[in-house]
């Protein structure tokens, strides 16, 4: 386990894609690659996963289903909609019921979609962050109001 | 007749003997001796018997004809007459057929001792002598005086011209008698006929009431001479009873209904027309009444008489006054002035004013005869009248059809112009729905064209999918592929640095291995397997799905090809392949023979089919598997059979029948246009083939395609 890479998971139900996708960025993130929402929701549940990307266009469980699924379970990840086709209908649902951070169109540009995946893990660290700091508040919080007691009672 | 010579002596004797006493004496000269002047007349107050009245006291009648007036009983005559003369053959004559019975009784020495009675009672071939007037046989030995009492039953009035006569003279009598009712029978037939041949012509009415009249008068005029009783009914003295009163009352009515029709007396004059009326129904009381009581019926009968000549007179009189010009009145009125003089004449004669002889007894015939002549006429003049009324008529409705047809073309000149403006409103209205059918096919050819964007369009989104996955990885493939080039190049490069430097094989073995194992090289040569093994399928998917559409869209070929309907097919189902998730295609493709088509719409028309087929099994099974889709082709001779079914929702049989109507649907709105199966319907049409289909409703539905193998050709150039 490496822990300063980025943990991506890709879920296509085309295998040439999952395998273009990982051959591209294996070197740089930490990739995890299903063929489909219930293949990547049994990934999710035994990896700690940073960026979920998901082709919407899938036998069983569509891209938005899958999200809607994760949703439930797993609020970390970022989601980004990878999609071959301009169908208004999924983007508006992936938006309001898949809550994702970034629709992108196949076939994918490896820069741009390299960036958007940095600036998704960059969003992921900064929640993270909030999240450690709201922590630390607490955490300061309890031990001022612990001190102002006992000055209080003295 | 013998000869002047005796006349002269008998007019002497005659003059003569009128100044003698009672007794007339017969002679031997073949003669008639009117012996008037010798009656002594009686009417006793009710009827006697012969020896009631050889006592009554009889007075002079003082007339050389008496006249006794109208009678309720019997009326007696009393006369000597003494034959000097061997001759005893001579007779007594009663020149008058009216009278109903006449009895004459011989005394000698007021002793009775013979009596002949005569009567209409009787039949008249009962008679001695066939006379209609009443002759007797004066048995009368040379030298006596016979005393003779006549009694006389009579309802008319009561005339007697009597005579002694002889039989050779009387037979002279009654030729004349013969010739001169003859001569009036002629008339009468001759007006009849003739008038009534007119009214068959003519068909106006007053012709028959002439032909009434003429006849009825006829008949009451010889009747009155007794001839009827002698000819015509000899054997039926109850009709002779009745029968002057019938045929005068006859007579009387047609004579006022002819005036009424003749001088159009209702038309013109009203009061008139009711007074005749009234006189038709004095003579039609009478007519009823003669059947009870014949005297009293002949009393009706003539008053009204009296009535209607006067009343006819004044008719006429006043009809002439009224209207001068029309000649039938005057005519008419003459005729009347004849009758009526003729009439006065007859009745004057009774009288003793005017003389009894030949002229004055036929008087009323001749009378009668010249009014029937002149009213004739004034029928004939009739004619002419209604000739002139015709003409003028014909004049006017000559006079008419002018005018009319003068409006005709005026009528005729307005409507031509009318149908000119019509006509140019149709030409105009023409030239506008030219116009309007012209942009009726554009919109058609536009909305063909339009579905046929949108079943493309709809496709659309699965073909992008399907094409864009392959380039997805082939772009995707190129840059880790580059990478692990030039990793696999580093390692050369490497080696090549080792080869040339002095190390070791051994250190340049392990230097080589700990790079690849830097590299990870088993991985590498796995994944560069699979990169290029994405570059070669996805390069090939591409290809195949542009050959597909290609050969679908065939956008290129507008005109006639020869075509393979099972590629056509085949490209149809790649099309739409995205849409088949779960479904199960099952393809038999029978050998086909290339078939002159247009490939472009007939694949459009596979397209509606099939994509109708997934819509439908869509319908039935949604997500879940079971949805099966069979195509099938085989082939004759001439003809391609394509049949698609599949195992959808089906329809119901109203949906079955409108299924190739135009903007028929059973989608939502916005879901299709309802053109695509009219489309295939008209597509396969003008392929001069046929589409059917046959749906089970939840079963399935099945399209029945059959296509001639170059029907285009032999019709292409009408349909193309």
């Amino acid at each position: 386990m490496n822990n300063d890479k980025i943990s991506i998971l890709y879920v296509d139900d085309e295998e040439n894609n999952l395998i273009s996708f990982k051959a591209t960025f294996r070197l740089k993130y930490k990739v995890f690659t299903a063929l489909s929402g219930a293949e990547a929701i049994e990934i999710l549940e035994k990896n700690l996963i940073h960026v979920i990307i998901t082709d919407q266009r899938m036998p069983n469980m569509t891209g938005v289903e899958f999200l809607e699924k994760v949703i439930e379970k797993f609020t970390d990840p970022i989601r980004i909609l990878l999609t071959g086709f301009t169908d208004m209908n999924a983007v508006v649902d992936a938006i309001n019921k898949g809550k994702i951070f970034h629709y992108l169109t196949k076939p994918w540009n490896e820069e741009e979609l390299d960036k958007t995946i940095e600036r998704a893990y960059a969003i992921f660290m900064e929640r993270e962050k909030i999240k450690q700091m709201n922590e630390k508040l607490e955490i300061s919080n309890s031990q001022l109001e612990f001190l102002l007691r006992q000055k209080l009672l003295s | 007749m013998k000869g002047k010579p005796f006349w002269l002596i008998i007019l002497v004797l005659l003059t003569a003997a009128r100044g003698s006493a009672q007794s007339a004496y017969l002679n031997d000269t073949v003669t008639e001796v009117l012996i008037g002047k010798k009656l002594e007349v009686y009417k006793p107050k009710q009827n006697e018997s012969l020896d009631q009245v050889m006592k009554a006291s009889f007075e002079s009648a003082g007339n050389a004809i008496p006249n006794l007036g109208v009678n309720d009983h019997d009326v007696w005559a009393r006369f000597s007459l003494s034959n000097p003369g061997t001759n005893a053959n001579h007779l007594l004559k009663v020149a008058n057929a009216t009278f109903d019975e006449v009895c004459l009784y011989a005394t000698h020495n007021g002793m009775l001792t013979d009596s002949i009675l005569i009567s209409k009672t009787h039949r008249f071939s009962d008679r001695k002598f066939k006379d209609p007037n009443y002759i007797f046989d004066l048995d009368i030995p040379t030298g006596q005086t016979n005393t003779y009492y006549l009694r006389i039953r009579s309802k008319m009035p009561v005339i007697l011209p009597v005579y002694t006569t002889q039989p050779q003279q009387q037979l002279t009598e009654v030729a004349w008698e013969y010739l001169f009712s003859g001569a009036y029978i002629g008339v009468v037939i001759i007006m009849a006929v003739y008038n009534f041949f007119l009214f068959l012509s003519i068909r106006d009415k007053a012709y028959l009431y002439y032909v009434s009249y003429v006849l009825f008068v006829g008949l009451t005029q010889i009747g009155l001479k007794g001839f009827n009783y002698q000819f015509l009914w000899p054997d039926a003295p109850w009709f002779e009873n009745i029968s002057v009163v019938l045929f005068a009352c006859i007579s009387g009515i047609s004579a006022i209904f002819f005036t009424i029709g003749f001088l159009e007396v209702r038309k013109h004059f009203r009061k008139l027309y009711f007074m005749l009326l009234f006189l038709a129904v004095l003579f039609f009381i009478a007519l009823v009444v003669v059947f009870f009581d014949a005297n009293r019926a002949f009393v009706i009968m003539q008053s009204a008489t009296t009535l209607s000549s006067v009343g006819l007179f004044l008719t006429a009189c006043y009809v002439v006054w009224k209207q001068p010009s029309v000649s039938s009145a005057r005519f008419f009125l003459v005729a009347w002035t004849v009758l009526i003089a003729g009439s006065l004449v007859f009745i004057l004669k009774d009288f003793s004013i005017l003389p009894y002889n030949m002229a004055t007894t036929y008087s009323m015939q001749m009378a009668s005869a010249i009014e029937m002549a002149l009213l004739s006429f004034g029928l004939a003049n009739r004619i002419n009248i209604l000739k002139k009324e015709k003409e003028q008529s014909r004049l006017a409705a000559l006079r008419i059809a002018k005018e009319n047809s003068r409006i005709i073309k005026e009528q005729n000149i307005v409507l031509e112009q009318k149908v000119k403006k019509r006509t140019e409103e149709l030409e105009s209205k023409n030239l506008e729905i030219a116009t309007t059918l012209a942009d009726l096919q554009q919109a058609q050819m536009q909305l063909v064209e339009a579905e046929k964007m949108a079943s493309l369009g709809q496709l659309t989104a699965g073909i992008a999918h399907e094409i864009n996955n392959p380039i997805n990885f082939v772009t995707g493939n190129i840059g880790p592929l580059k990478r692990d080039v030039d990793i696999l190049l580093q390692i050369i490069q490497l080696q090549d640095q080792l080869n040339t430097s002095n190390i070791s094989d051994q250190d340049r073995i392990e230097a080589t291995n700990r790079f690849k194992e830097e590299q990870d090289f088993d991985y590498l040569k796995m994944e560069i397997g699979h990169l290029l093994k994405g570059i070669n399928e996805g390069a090939s998917r591409t290809a195949e799905i542009v050959k597909s559409l290609r050969i679908f869209s065939r956008l290129d070929e507008a005109e006639l090809k020869l075509a393979d309907i099972n590629e056509g097919l085949e490209s149809t189902i790649v099309i739409v392949n995205n849409l088949l998730g779960h479904i199960k295609v099952t393809k038999h493709y029978g050998n086909l023979p290339l078939v002159h088509c247009y490939p472009g719409k007939l694949n459009q028309v596979f397209l509606n089919i099939i994509s109708n087929a997934l819509f439908a099994i869509n319908e039935r099974f949604g997500e879940a598997p079971g949805g099966e889709l069979t195509v099938s082709t085989r082939c004759t001779d001439d003809q391609v059979y394509i049949t698609i079914s599949d195992n959808g929702t089906g329809m119901t049989e109203d949906t079955r029948r409108k299924v190739f109507d135009p903007f028929f649907t059973t989608k939502d709105v916005g879901q299709g246009t309802g053109l695509g199966m009219s489309i295939a319907f008209n597509t396969i049409q003008k392929h001069n083939g046929s589409i059917s289909v046959t749906s089970t409703l939840g079963a399935g539905s099945a399209f029945h395609l059959q296509i001639p193998v170059n029907a285009i050709e032999t019709s292409g150039a009408t349909n193309s």
